[in-house]
Order: C-alpha cells, then structure tokens, then sequence
C-alpha cells in the first residue's frame, strides 16, 4: 500500500535535496573548506557509514559490539594487500574485501550470537584484539606495525579520485545511499523484528521471530557497513596501520552513536560529525583534551541518555503537548464564558 | 621448561582472575560490564608505587593504606559512573559511561604519573630453584596472595552477614530494599571488594610489566577468561582465567608474537564448539 505524500511532506523532502544538493555542490571548493578540513570532513563520513552499521545492531538491536573496527581493518587490509601486492584493480580489490568481509561477519555472527548480552561484548572484544595481533604481527601481509603505505587512489571507472575534494564528491554520494538504506532497514520488518529483540526478546520469540536469525543478519549487516567504511578509508587516506582499528576505536564509535541518538539515522550522523570535527576545534586544550572528552561523555550518559535526537524529540514532545494544552485551555475558557451567558 | 612455563601461566591467571572476579561480582550485583576496569587495575598499579616510592611506606603500610585507598576509589567510582545512572531505563548507558570513565581514567593517570613507564621493585627479590626451573619470587607470591585473596571473597559472600546482604541485593535490589537491605551501602561495597580485587592485581603485576598505562589491556584477557570459564559464576571465571594464562604461557612453544591471537582463536573455537562455556550453565543476563 503506498500512501500519498501529504505537501508538508513534499516540502520536507524537496528541501532536504536542496539542502544535501547544496552541500555537495558549495563545500568541495578550495575557497570554502581548506584541504585539511575536507580530509577531516571526509573521515567523518567513513567513520559515519561505519557508525551506521552500528547504529543497526546496537539502536535497534541492543547489542554492544566492539567488532566495527576489526571487521573495518579486515576490509581496509584486504583492499590494501591486494592493490599493492598483487596489482588488483582498486574497484575489484573493493569489491572482493567487501564480499569476504560480509562473508566473514556472517559466520563470526553465528559464532558470537551463541552468547547473549553482555558475555557478547566480551567475545567481540575478543574479534578485535585477534585482529589487532594479527594486523601488527603478520609481517609478510599487512607490513607489522608500520602499516602498508601507497595504496592507489580509487576510480569508478568513470571518475577517478585525485584529492580530497574528489573523495568529497563520491563519500558524499555512498554516504546519503547508506543513510537511505539504514532509514529503510529501520522501517522493514527486519528492523521491526531487531527492535523486538532490543525490547524483550522472549516477547519477540513468542511473537515468531526468530531471534538467533535476526541477530546474525544485524551482525551482518553491520559488518557491511564497516567493512565498507574501511575499504574507503585504505583508498582515501592511502596508508592504513594497525593503531587505526584497535579496540578503542570501535569504544570512539559506540560513543558516536550514543552521542547522536540511538534511536536514529539522523541522530548518527550528528554524533559522528560532532566527534570528527569537535577535537579539531578543541585544540587549545591540548594535553587536557582526552580528559575533558571522558569526562564529558559520562556526564552525557547522565544528562541525555538518548543523545542529541533524544533531547530533541523530547522538547519537541513537550512543545506539542504546550501547544494542545493552550488550544484545550483557551477552548475551555470559551466554553465557560458562553455557559455564563446563558 | 614446562614447570617454569606451568607457574608463569599460572600466576598470570590468577592476575587475571583477580580482575575476572572483580568484574563478575559487577556483572552479577548490577548487571553492568564495567570496561574500565583495566583502568582501575593500572590505577591500583600507580597507587601502590605512589605509596612506596613517593610516600616512602614500609611494606605492612603499603598494604593496609592501600587497601583503604582502593576501597575509597572503588566508592568514589561506584558514585561517580554508575549511581547516578542506576534508574536508567537502557543498559548500555551505564557501559557507554564505563567507557568514558576508562578513557577519564587513563588521561588522569598520564597527567599525574606521566606517561614513561615507571619501574617497581619485586615484593621479595629473589629467583627461586625447583627441579630445573628457575623462577622469580614474584610469581610465587601472586599464587600464594591470589589464593588467599579468593578464599577470602568465597568466606566473605558465603559465611559472613554482609556477604549475604550483598548476595541478595545481587539477586533482587527491589526485594532486598523491601526487607529493609541499605542497597546503596551494599552496592557500594561491592564495588569496594571488586576494586581492592583489581588493585591488588595491579599491584602483583606492576613489577613484572611496569607501571604503565598499557597495564590496562590486560583486562581483555580477563574478559576472555569470563567467557571461556562459563558465565555468570565466580568459579568459572577464575577457572577459565588461569585457563587462559597456561594458554597464554605454553603458547610460547610454537610462536611468540601471536600469543594474543593464539588465546583470542582458543576463545572463538571454544565459543564455536561449547558456547555456555566449560562450566555449562545456562544463566542469561540480568535484565
């Protein structure tokens, strides 16, 4: 059943296309953003298509992974070794590291959800230091602690990426299709069914779901997402190492999606933007800045426990809910003024 | 060769299963994964050298004010990260906070301490002989004390009153606050014992690796003892920690640089094959 789109609607979408045409056209300009921002700028977008996975399995499923980083180095190191060892072609290089990434996650996901809730976590923690040996150790493949350097640009065949403003362009693009698809995903009965699973999973067994199922493909998915985001990270910044998809990073990215929003795909975007670019215009800080940034994110867990969305919905709940009390109030008072006639 | 590896990995699992026991006494009185608890075992590492070389302590003090000021930072953590988050309705809150507070930690401890590796002497100097092995005190003192220290906590949950008062607040907090349990108090001193639990750790570990902020990672081979002994059970987690520290040890056998790996593949096959852990019980997770 398709409903018709009401004008407020048509409004809406209209001037989000403006909006998100306007972005992609006025930001990718020597004169607007300067190299170095629109590096920044763009590492907030990959890290935002990682974050979005996330957003999948942890907002609609409840499940915390540390496994975004791994899986996200595993898609980076394929990329790598195969472009600059092999001298694959960096679209097909791209596309293989995706697939065996998803692969991968598909089966570490049948592995890891045999355990529930926290003792989860734990094993996903396991994922990422076994990755994070395994990246600084295999000295033959992925070049020990020094990384693999000199990884080709990437093309579509069509366009080829050149420098940051390129990557701009084609980030921008990959990133509003991963946006709509997660929107999409939060709406199907995919992502119905993880919520059920977040909410009371045995209320979501006796409903008929099956719940083992739903985890798996969340995990999936998110690996996806993250693998995604790595295999664009090794072709942007042309050098990855092992420090870049450790442990804490994966924590850096549950904090993203905590910051924003759980509950929504808007909600990630604005923690991961405001995370990239705040420790940017921190800087005066200095030595004091990881303190300032721990400290402020168990002070967020106290004041929003839902994020940014969280706070936003809420005021626009209570602004709702003043305006229909005045309606009602002014109603009343109508009412009584006509009862005192009479 | 193999006695020697045999104690080395050992007395590394108890390190762990002091963590491991810390960070299940949480789980089960709270139901929250408390990720900075590598954190507090590297704080319990920088505090007792700052009781013995900058405070100048003798041993018996170093001892007793060091478990004072465990207790003091396990409170003053249980206040800080998870008191006000206690009525939450979403669980991650509390563990996104842990993370926060491992990261406040970490930096803390960098600007105090700096962050150049800060060396220790052993407890009792010395190498000790048995058959051919030849072998630190230390790592006979972290069994001996590692023992104590766990029969010590299995006495004071099982035999002892306030055992019993954290005991039921762990397994119902609204039904404990009904027979009138001072929950907060309980709670409280759980995360007191699980602190002192870590900061001892800390403080066997820190002549072996240094007093340095990397003394936290340790706590992922503790997590991986957790799951690897079974869930939900004290006794799994120690057994299923020195598990992983003779895994960890004998590993040295066939490779030296994999040897996380190694213990991270043992963990994901023991998953795959048994994934209620070698102490099959079937507990989920507190709601």
């Amino acid at each position: 059943m398709r409903k018709k789109l009401s004008i407020s609607q048509i409004v809406k979408y209209t001037l989000t296309f403006l909006l998100c045409l306007a972005i992609f056209l006025i930001l990718p300009q020597k004169s607007v953003t300067n190299k170095y921002m629109m590096k920044v700028v763009n590492e907030g977008i990959i890290y935002f298509i990682a974050v979005l996975g996330l957003s999948v399995i942890l907002g609609m499923g409840g499940q915390v992974t540390f496994s975004t980083a791994p899986i996200m180095g595993m898609g980076a190191y394929i990329t790598a070794i195969l472009t600059t060892k092999y001298g694959y072609d960096v679209l097909a290089a791209l596309l293989i590291a995706l697939l065996a990434s998803t692969i991968f996650s598909y089966f570490m996901g049948l592995a890891l959800f045999r355990l529930k809730g926290s003792y989860f976590a734990f094993a996903s923690i396991g994922l990422a230091q076994l990755f994070y040996t395994i990246f600084s150790n295999w000295m033959d493949m992925t070049g020990g602690p020094d990384g693999i350097s000199k990884i080709p640009n990437l093309h579509l065949g069509f366009f080829k990426c050149e420098n940051y403003y390129d990557y701009f362009k084609v980030l921008f693009i990959i990133g509003i299709i991963c946006y709509m698809v997660v929107a999409r995903i939060r709406k199907s009965y995919f992502g119905r069914a993880l919520a059920s699973v977040r909410d009371d999973e045995i209320a979501a067994k006796c409903m008929g779901i099956n719940t083992y199922r739903t985890k798996v493909l969340s995990f999936v998915v998110a690996g996806f997402f993250a693998s995604l985001a790595g295999c664009l990270y090794a072709t942007m910044e042309r050098y990855i190492s092992p420090e870049v998809f450790k442990f804490d990073q994966s924590a850096i990215y549950l904090i993203m999606v905590m910051l924003g929003g759980v509950d929504s795909t808007f909600g990630a975007l604005l923690g991961t933007m405001l995370l990239t670019i705040l420790p940017e215009r921190l800087r005066f800080l200095q030595s004091y800045f990881k303190l300032v940034y721990g400290v402020g994110v168990i002070i967020l867990m106290n004041v929003m426990p839902m994020g940014l969305m969280g706070i936003y919905n809420d005021l626009k709940r209570k602004l709702h809910f003043a305006i229909v009390r005045r309606k009602n109030s002014k109603e009343k008072n109508k009412g009584g003024v006509q009862h005192a006639n009479e | 060769m193999y006695i020697q590896l045999a104690i080395t990995g050992i007395s590394m699992g108890m390190i762990y299963a002091l963590m491991a026991m810390g960070l299940i006494l949480i789980v089960k009185a709270v139901g929250v994964l408390n990720f900075a608890h590598g954190q507090l075992f590297m704080l319990g590492g920088y505090l007792t050298w700052m009781l013995t070389y900058q405070l100048k302590l003798p041993l018996w003090g170093v001892a007793l004010c060091g478990l004072i000021v465990f207790a003091i930072c396990g409170a003053a953590y249980m206040f800080s990260v998870y008191w006000p988050l206690r009525n939450s309705s979403w669980k991650v809150t509390v563990t996104i906070s842990t993370l926060g507070a491992s990261i406040a930690l970490k930096e803390v401890v960098r600007l105090i301490w700096g962050s150049i590796p800060l060396s220790m002497d052993p407890i009792v100097d010395g190498i000790v002989r048995i058959g051919t092995a030849y072998l630190n005190y230390q790592y006979i003192l972290i069994i001996v004390i590692g023992g104590l220290l766990m029969l010590g906590v299995y006495i004071l949950f099982e035999k002892t009153f306030i055992g019993k008062i954290m005991q039921a607040t762990a397994q119902d907090r609204y039904a404990a606050s009904l027979i009138g349990i001072p929950v907060i108090v309980s709670i409280a001193a759980t995360y007191m014992v699980s602190m002192c639990l870590s900061g001892v750790g800390g403080w066997l570990a820190a002549p072996l690796f240094l007093v340095s902020q990397s003394l936290g990672s340790m706590a992922q081979k503790a997590f991986a003892g957790i799951v690897l002994g079974g869930f939900g059970s004290v006794k799994g987690a120690i057994v299923g920690c020195l598990l992983i520290g003779l895994i960890e040890s004998f590993s040295v056998i066939i490779t030296d640089s994999y040897r996380d790996a190694i213990v991270f593949l043992v963990l994901i096959a023991v998953l795959v094959i048994r994934p209620t852990g070698i102490f099959g019980e079937k507990i989920s997770d507190k709601a």
